[in-house]
């Protein structure tokens, strides 16, 4: 037994390995799961990981391989394979009259046959035909058009995925985490859509190299820069204008891409004379820099830095952004073994300045990472894949320093460690069953410092601070498994399986109604513990005969624990914030309906869910299970796209949602001659439905001698219909003595329009 | 308090120009009444005063009815004394001669309808408002109308001067009153962070021209800083968790026992 064992393994081991880098022909860009496919044996194959490197290891012999990408043109290559060796392809992009605007970046089956569910790939293409508020694209916004992706509210960046909160999902440009997503308040997300190669979302199903946040992965991977030619494009529109260069610093080896934009809102805002001298804007920078140093080794260089900026002429201001810088230097070891190591980025922080009565007041805070990872992949054979990796990362939380001319009150800074290592197998068991199993392990440490902890009694009120002894105030270890499973049922249907465990030590301390770039990060301490999700998901994926519509069918459950909510008139500003704040276990459960059509003139999506989440925290409710605050029954998005012409593609939008819980009054009294409203439970009103429909175009224009160009038309809310943004009670202006209940509603018609170009 | 102002401030002034407001028809329930005390004990004379009315369901004329009848006894701890308040008008009972001392504890019980609710609470230590600096010169921002008799609006920042002192924890309310109303939220401030440091925020008042406004430095207990937090938040309308200000009673009763020193400085508006 033993013998055959050893024979088997002698034996794979001398199968001779294909493997390279597939790329872009016209930029030199890598392609990310791009798929090889091999013509005399179906069934087998392999795709490209996150730096276009494929690698696929065969019996020898002579075989035709089919290297495909969605929107590109399939390459075939026959090879005589005896020996290991290399061919690096280049595809060229599908010509623009056989145009097949694609929904997704996946190639057609590649959703049946994955291991991995739970997983949106999002084609940056596509969504920049989606019509969008006030014009700007935002891939954000677009993925709160997907079943079990919901809007935390009118116009916002922020989502909740699959019952998550806000503060769950972990949104990566290039490895490095995003704080806060949004410029201007959650109108605008922080991604400029022009330095993006591909974005793909990860429903709480992430396998084991992903890890920090209970709900979701973004992983926002940068486009390298075109290394063949020079290449300047860029738009102009009503709120914001971009640019973006790009190019070869030594054609097919380095390259370089520079993104920049800047809104100019204030613009708009100095119509009213009100509001002169104020200021509301955001610029945004996006750089990459790549250089293949040899064959084997790469280096990278990428980096994003974005600032808002609002004031109320020179008395008050508030400016906030996010800084990521991601160097990265990846290596063949062989041809099967790839490695990745990076030193990681990023800082989020924003400052209050007030002037009042000559002196200058300024309030900070900010959190800081700085992260080490680093990840070996191992090609093992045809079908078997290995991921094996660890990454550090050192938190530093500034919570409010405030600076005057006179004082200054700093209090402690918090500092964390926290790690991971993992170990993932990817195993294509046999011709109908593939299992991605993998196990994480993660550990967190808040360092001891003097002030920075503290202990509560049983009623949140503090008892003494924890001293500083040279290690750790609070420590947490977790192992999470991850397994997926795919069976294939026939060629056009697949069942699949997820469990997943993740926890979460980056907690965002928000209690208002409207979201603020003052709401604060917090890290695990000994009174606040991890949050731990487990996620049980069952899926059935079924394409059309000729793969033109997919169909599927996902289900999921969650459990999560240690959840995080408020007490009565909990005050988030709280310097002390853990007497503010109450735990306890959450469930989520749901099922998501998708039917996309792929191919054709005429292509979109519907989606549907239908879902429910809530919290059981002991002190609110009487420790009773209520809906969480983003729990909304029934969500509906009908997508559609239409080539009209080869110039001409027009698209609509329709989202239904019904309302999230909310805490409406029950009575009132009278305090101070104020009326005070009396409030029973929380989270026992819903607020009204919310449906809305957005349509848009896009125009190419004629073909001018130096450049190309299109026109973007938007119109958001078509039918301006008014959707409750915040609904508050007030005293009616016309008899002062009853009450009523004021609906706002932030948007009705909204158009849109921008110019696009690009230099040839 | 600017800090709870701030997700506000975002979302009426970039959306000043869009957005539409409509009244619309909810659904809400109604809930059993409750009892509302608001009583208050200061260390001047004249401000031992206590309401009594009850909550009324969102959909009732705004007639808070004014509860007669009780008996409402003040007790000093450390004396000792009981001395009762007698109702001067209907719902409205107050005994001017009777003032506090800081250090002592007080407790004042209510009885009505054949239920008892009891508060206590603890005078602190008096810290003097020095005097005031008021700043009308740079302030814009959204008015009120002008008055019947032709006076202008006027908007001041108004900063209080004193002492904070040090080795304590200390909280204020600030109130501020113009011709017996008092302003529309609570101004409040505790040292917690900033032991010892003066108070950098100023406090905004909406006046009108020639009127008299009074600032009172009343220090406070934590327990009465946290219920008029609680009050700020629910005005305010812009909490995820709204809930009742919780006040110090027992039994159920909304309201507060707010035993407090007063420090006043008046001016004219010019």
């Amino acid at each position: 037994m033993l013998l055959l064992l050893a024979v088997q393994l002698v034996a794979q081991g001398q199968n001779p390995t294909l493997s390279g880098y597939i790329r872009d022909a016209k930029t030199g860009e890598t392609l990310i799961g791009a798929t090889v496919a091999v013509k005399e044996k179906p069934g087998t194959g392999a795709a490209t990981n996150a730096y276009g490197y494929y690698a696929l290891s065969l019996p020898a012999g002579t075989y035709t391989f089919l290297y495909a990408y969605l929107g590109y043109e399939t390459a075939e290559q026959k090879v005589v394979l005896k020996d290991t060796q290399k061919l690096n392809v280049s595809l060229q992009p599908a010509g623009q009259l056989l145009k097949e605007v694609v929904v997704t970046g996946e190639s057609e089956t590649e959703r049946l046959r994955q291991s991995q569910m739970g997983v949106e790939k999002i084609n940056i293409q596509t969504i920049n035909k989606l019509p969008v508020l006030l014009g700007e694209r935002d891939f954000l916004k677009s993925m709160q058009l997907l079943p079990g992706v919901k809007s935390a509210g009118e116009g916002q960046s922020g989502f909740s995925v699959r019952g998550g909160t806000l503060d769950q999902n972990l949104i990566l440009l290039d490895d490095a985490p995003v704080y806060n997503a949004s410029h201007l308040l959650g109108f605008f997300s922080t991604f400029n859509s022009d330095a993006l190669k591909e974005v793909t979302l990860h429903k709480g199903t992430a396998p084991a190299p992903f890890g920090g946040r209970l709900a979701s992965v973004v992983d926002v991977k940068m486009k390298e820069g075109n290394n063949q030619k020079f290449d300047v494009s860029g738009g102009l529109g009503l709120i914001a204008s971009r640019l973006n260069v790009e190019g070869p610093i030594q054609p097919g080896r380095s390259s370089f891409l520079l993104s920049g934009r800047r809104t100019y809102a204030d613009v708009f805002l100095r119509l009213n004379d009100e509001f002169a001298n104020n200021s509301l804007y955001f610029y945004d920078f996006n750089a990459k820099l790549n250089y293949q140093i040899t064959d084997k080794d790469h280096l990278f260089l990428s980096g994003y830095f974005g600032r808002d900026k609002f004031g109320l002429r020179d008395q008050f201001g508030i400016d906030w952004g996010n800084a990521t810088g991601t160097l990265r230097y990846t290596r063949l070891l062989s041809d099967k073994l790839f490695l990745n190591s990076s030193l990681i980025y990023s800082n989020y922080d924003y400052e209050i300045s007030i002037a009042a009565n000559d002196n200058q007041i300024s309030i900070l805070s900010g959190i800081e990472d700085w992260n080490f990872k680093q990840e070996v992949q191992y090609f093992a054979g045809t079908g078997k894949q290995w991921r094996a990796g660890y990454n550090v990362i050192y938190h530093t939380v500034t919570p409010g320093t405030i600076r005057s001319n006179t004082t200054r009150i700093e209090p402690p800074l918090r500092e964390g460690l926290e790690s991971a290592a993992w170990v993932s197998y990817d195993w294509q068991v046999q011709e109908r069953l593939k299992l991605t199993a993998g196990l994480r392990v993660s550990h967190f440490g808040a360092f001891a410092r003097a002030g920075s902890y503290f202990r509560l009694d049983d009623r949140n009120n503090i008892l003494d601070t924890l001293p500083a002894n040279g290690g750790f105030a609070a420590q947490y270890f977790y192992p999470e498994p991850r397994l997926a499973v795919q069976y294939t049922l026939d060629s056009v249907s697949s069942l699949k399986g997820a469990y997943t465990r993740n926890t979460q030590n980056l907690h965002l301390v928000t209690n208002s109604v409207t979201t603020s770039p003052t709401d604060r990060w917090l890290m695990s301490t000994n009174n606040i513990r991890p949050e731990v999700g487990d996620q049980f998901s069952l899926g059935y994926f079924r394409n059309s005969a000729d793969n033109s519509w997919e169909f599927s069918a996902e289900t999921y459950f969650k459990w999560m624990q240690n959840q995080i909510d408020y007490k009565d008139a909990a005050d988030d500003q709280s310097p002390a914030i853990e007497t503010q704040l109450l735990y306890g276990d959450g469930r989520a459960y749901g099922l998501e309906l998708l039917a996309k059509k792929n191919k054709g003139r005429f292509t979109g999506w519907l989606g549907y869910t239908l879902s429910r989440t809530e919290r059981r925290i002991s002190g609110v409710n009487n420790g009773a299970w209520y809906p969480a605050r983003q729990d909304r029954t029934h969500d509906v998005s009908i997508v559609l796209m239409y080539d009209v012409s080869s110039r001409l593609n027009v698209s609509a939008a329709w989202v239904y949602q019904t309302g999230n819980a909310v805490t409406f009054p029950s009575g009132k009294y009278t305090v101070a001659d104020q009326t005070i409203w009396l409030y029973t439970e929380r989270n026992g009103y819903r607020m009204p439905a919310y449906h809305r429909l957005d349509l848009g175009a896009v125009y190419q224009l004629k073909e001018r001698k130096w450049y190309t160009s299109e026109l973007t038309f938007s119109l958001y809310n078509a039918y301006g219909r008014q959707n409750p943004f915040l609904i508050d009670f007030r005293p009616n202006p016309t008899n002062p003595n009853q009450t009523q209940a004021v609906q706002t509603a932030l948007f009705r018609w909204v158009p849109a329009i921008s110019w696009n170009f690009n230099l040839k | 308090m600017i800090m709870r102002a701030i997700p506000l401030f975002f979302a009426l002034l970039a959306f000043s120009f869009v957005a539409c407001e409509k009244v619309i028809d909810i659904d809400l329930n109604s809930t059993d009444p409750r009892i509302v005390i608001e009583a208050n004990l200061s260390d001047t004379l004249g401000e031992c005063t206590v309401s009594l009315t009850r909550t009324l369901n969102f959909d009732d004329t705004i007639a808070f009815p004014r509860l007669s009848g009780a008996l409402i006894t003040l007790r000093d701890l450390a004396s000792g004394t009981v001395d009762t308040i007698p109702e001067l008008s209907p719902g409205h009972y107050a005994k001017p001669s009777l003032a506090g001392i800081s250090g002592r504890s007080y407790e004042l019980t209510v009885l009505y309808e054949g239920q008892s609710y009891t508060a206590r609470g603890t005078m602190p230590p008096k810290v003097n408002l020095d005097s005031i600096l008021v700043d009308s010169t740079r302030f814009t921002g959204p008015r009120g109308p002008a008055t019947s008799d032709g006076r202008r609006p006027v908007n001041l920042l108004v900063f209080p001067i004193f002492s904070e002192p040090a080795g304590q924890s200390n909280q204020y309310y600030f109130q501020v009153t113009q011709r017996d109303t008092l302003n529309d939220n609570f101004f409040i401030y505790s040292d917690l962070g900033a032991d010892g440091q003066a108070l950098l925020r100023p406090i905004f008042v909406q006046t009108w021209e020639q009127a008299e406004v009074i600032i009172d430095l009343q220090c406070i207990d934590q327990a009465t800083y946290t219920y008029l937090e609680g009050l700020n938040l629910n005005l305010g309308q812009n909490s995820a968790t709204p809930s009742n200000p919780a006040g110090n009673f027992s039994n159920g009763a909304l309201g507060h026992f707010k035993v407090h020193t007063t420090s006043k400085k008046r001016f004219i508006v010019q």
